[in-house]
């Protein structure tokens, strides 16, 4: 089944600058697809500024693109202007009942924006309670000034008004004992700076899943940790994903812990703001076919020295990466890339399906295959 | 042949109601030319003691005891850096050992174009005795070694600039005063990999080229790996283990070292080999008797919690804190 669906998603932000001439704009997500099941572990990954945080941001709705569709569970949350809970298009049940008088058809008019208003919030909240979002920064995204508990408890009784202080307390024990913060107690009375970073990166798990969610989108959630403790979280993340069946959209731009917590999954890699490879983990890992991708996994250091100190071949020709500002129709990667020719700038490139992957590159004959390179 | 040579170094964090042991007892040495990683995970004392080399601890750290000895070009004796005077070290350091600090990317001033600040340290070091051409020549060609437009970074203010030609603007700017010794904080952290592997095949070429020393602080075991000659690795402000880069990842002598090694996701590894070390690291505000590691070793005999383990010689030539090396190398 599937969760949510991207369809031809595109994000714009104009360039605030005096310098510039009229309206200027940062192009940073181009006609992205992308369709997340549920159960399923996808990870993002891409060069520092490919767009990967804008994509998490758009996917939990604290961003709405400038361009496409977004799908959850089928229904188009961008349409009946959910994120505008006042205003909607009353024209489309308006003319149905031009027999009734005036004030019957006021009457009935409103009895319908309240239903469709209700529909709308219940919509939204739907969405906003199945879909949620783990920042990098633990420090940053819990409020200082409170608790653990107080962090835990306010969302979950925001949710379940109903609820009284015990039920609310079972749950939140239930929730400490899932991600492995026991005894329960020890952490809740506690205040954010007097945890460690992996016990914080805990409790951000612990209150995205405590809205019962469908699909967490985790954004480089281990990267401020310490590398002995790394590994457990991303464990958790994968007990999590098997035992709840939730959804990961797991953003990074290390590789090593893509290929550990996706084993299972696809995996999504990008470059300025456009797809260029996807496919399941394992194989896009094992046997990358894009330019890109290649170049990406070449660089990546392998803890052992006697590999890593292979001389290996040049994969990239330039350090830089272009210019947001001015885009042209072809590949992105062009200026980079080791086999472009003139056709790969001057068309749209589209996606071929080669070895169970979707890439995007107009020289696939011409591209080595990964067992030559490494 | 040893440039740089700590000896029996403890740095404390001197606090209102304690003192927090931010280095314990460290022999260390940096063989001239090569690269010396220093691995350890986040609080381990990576900045604290290197920073030691240039005298330059943030407050309220102080070198507790202990000396480090820097053996110059043409000095058949060394000199006692802690024993330096203020206007000695201010000479001694960038022009003998200069440093890229963690987070380095932010500390280029952000109202100053890259020029205005080359020059600034240019003025200082040299006293004022330096023209506006000879400070452009030398931030040129300085600039141009680390593959960076000379022309257009001199002329930017930081903003205008992506995070790996920042950091590469640093690499540059620690060469400035043709130093023997730059340490290197953390130099890539904030980078992702493929500017990583550029600036460290960059690094590579000016250890190889001017016979740079090297002191690259990291907490990944990974860039320790491809790029580093010898390796020391701390844990809770002790040294654990020191040796050859190869033998220390071949042997993964000490237990913390097997434990980082094991712990460090990898694109090829088996990924059951893979796992994390349990429980946390340690609390340097709480006292602790026996070996730092203690509560998360795995290989822990009864001696250790009691007694702290000294530095014993390890098969390879290297050297573990460890009570499980006590007798296992013959003097
Ligand atoms: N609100 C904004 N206004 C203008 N530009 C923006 C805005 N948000 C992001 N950008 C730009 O969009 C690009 C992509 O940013 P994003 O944060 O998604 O990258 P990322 O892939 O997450 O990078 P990193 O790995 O560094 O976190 C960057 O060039 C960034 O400067
Ligand atoms: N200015 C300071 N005042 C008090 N304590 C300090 C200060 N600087 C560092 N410490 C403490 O000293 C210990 C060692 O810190 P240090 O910064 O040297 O570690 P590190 O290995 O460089 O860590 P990181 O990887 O996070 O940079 C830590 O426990 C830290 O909290
Ligand atoms: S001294 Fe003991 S506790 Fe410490 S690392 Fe060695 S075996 Fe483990
Ligand atoms: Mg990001
Ligand atoms: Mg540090």
């Amino acid at each position: 089944m599937k969760i949510l669906e991207l369809k031809d998603i595109s994000m714009d932000f104009i360039a605030k600058s005096q310098l510039l001439e009229g309206e200027k704009y940062y192009h940073v997500l181009r006609d992205i697809n992308l369709d997340i099941h549920q159960g399923e572990i996808v990870v993002i990954v891409g060069e520092s500024g490919c767009g990967k945080t804008t994509i998490g941001k758009i996917i939990t709705g604290l961003l709405k693109p400038t361009k496409g569709e977004m799908l959850f569970l089928g229904r188009n949350i961008y349409k009946g202007s959910i994120f505008s809970k006042k205003k909607f298009d009353v024209s489309e049940f308006s003319d149905l009942h031009v027999k009734l008088n005036p004030r019957e058809h006021k009457a009935y008019l409103k009895a319908k924006i309240k239903e469709k208003r209700t529909e709308i919030s219940e919509r939204i909240s739907d969405f906003e309670n199945s879909v949620q979002f783990v920042q990098q920064d633990s420090y940053a995204s819990l409020n200082p000034a409170r608790t653990i508990y107080q962090s835990l408890y306010a969302p979950i009784k925001n949710k379940n008004r109903k609820w009284n202080r015990l039920t609310i307390d079972n749950k939140i024990n239930d929730l400490m004992a899932l991600v492995g913060l026991l005894p329960a107690e020890q952490f809740l009375s506690k205040y954010p700076h007097q945890l460690s970073g992996g016990q914080r990166q805990r409790i951000l798990l612990a209150r995205a899943i405590s809205l019962d969610p469908k699909l967490v989108v985790a954004d480089e959630p281990v990267s401020m940790i310490d590398v002995s403790l790394r590994l457990s979280i991303l464990d958790l993340m994968k007990r999590l994903n098997e035992k709840l069946n939730l959804s990961f959209v797991y953003i990074t731009h290390d590789l090593s812990t893509a290929r550990y917590i996706g084993y299972k999954g696809r995996i999504c890699v990008m470059y300025l703001g456009e797809i260029m490879e996807l496919g399941s983990v394992v194989d896009v890992i094992s046997s990358p076919q894009h330019p890109y991708t290649q170049a990406l996994l070449s660089s990546v250091p392998v803890p052992d020295p006697v590999v890593s100190r292979k001389p290996k071949p040049e994969l990239i020709k330039s350090m830089d990466m272009g210019d947001l500002m001015v885009r042209t129709i072809g590949c992105p990667f062009y200026p980079r890339c080791p086999y472009a020719k003139r056709d790969c700038a001057e068309d749209r490139v589209p996606f071929v399906s080669r070895e169970n992957a979707l890439v995007r590159c107009k020289q696939l004959d011409e591209v080595p295959s990964w067992n030559e390179i490494s | 042949m040893n440039i740089v040579e700590f000896r029996n170094v403890s740095i404390d964090y001197k606090m209102k109601r304690y003192d927090l042991r931010a280095v314990n007892q460290v022999d260390f040495d940096l063989q001239k030319g090569k690269i010396t990683a220093l691995v350890g995970e986040s609080g381990s004392g990576k900045t604290t003691f290197a920073t030691a080399l240039i005298n330059c601890i943030s407050a309220p750290g102080e070198i507790a005891f202990g000396s480090i000895l820097y053996y110059g070009k043409d000095k058949a004796k060394p000199i006692d850096v802690t024993k330096l005077s203020e206007k000695e070290l201010n000479m001694f350091r960038w022009s003998k050992v200069s440093m890229v600090f963690q987070g380095a990317q932010s500390s280029l001033n952000p109202v100053m174009k890259t020029f205005d600040q080359f020059y600034e340290t240019l003025q200082v070091h040299r006293q004022g005795k330096i023209t506006l051409e000879e400070a452009k020549t030398i931030s040129t060609s300085c600039l141009e070694y680390v593959n960076l437009d000379a022309t257009r970074i001199l002329g930017s203010y930081p903003h205008e600039l992506s995070g790996g030609m920042k950091q590469r603007a640093m690499i540059a700017f620690s060469l400035l005063l043709d130093p023997e010794i730059v340490i290197l904080d953390e130099p890539t952290t904030a980078l992702d990999v493929i500017n990583q592997d550029y600036v460290f095949s960059i690094l590579k070429r000016i250890n190889a080229e001017r016979n740079i020393t090297m002191l690259l602080l990291t907490h990944d075991i990974a860039v320790v790996s491809k790029y580093a000659d010898f390796v020391g690795v701390m844990y809770g402000g002790s040294m654990m283990e020191y040796g050859d880069t190869l033998n220390v990842f071949k042997y993964k002598y000490h237990p913390y070292t097997e434990g980082l090694i094991n712990a460090t996701p990898s694109l090829l590894k088996n990924l059951d080999a893979m796992r994390p070390i349990e429980g946390s690291p340690p609390n340097l505000l709480e006292p602790i008797q026996g070996c730092v590691f203690y509560p998360r070793c795995h290989k822990r005999l009864p001696i250790c919690e009691l007694h702290e383990p000294a530095t014993y010689p390890n098969p390879s030539g290297g050297s573990c804190k460890c009570w499980l090396f006590e007798n296992k190398v013959k003097s």
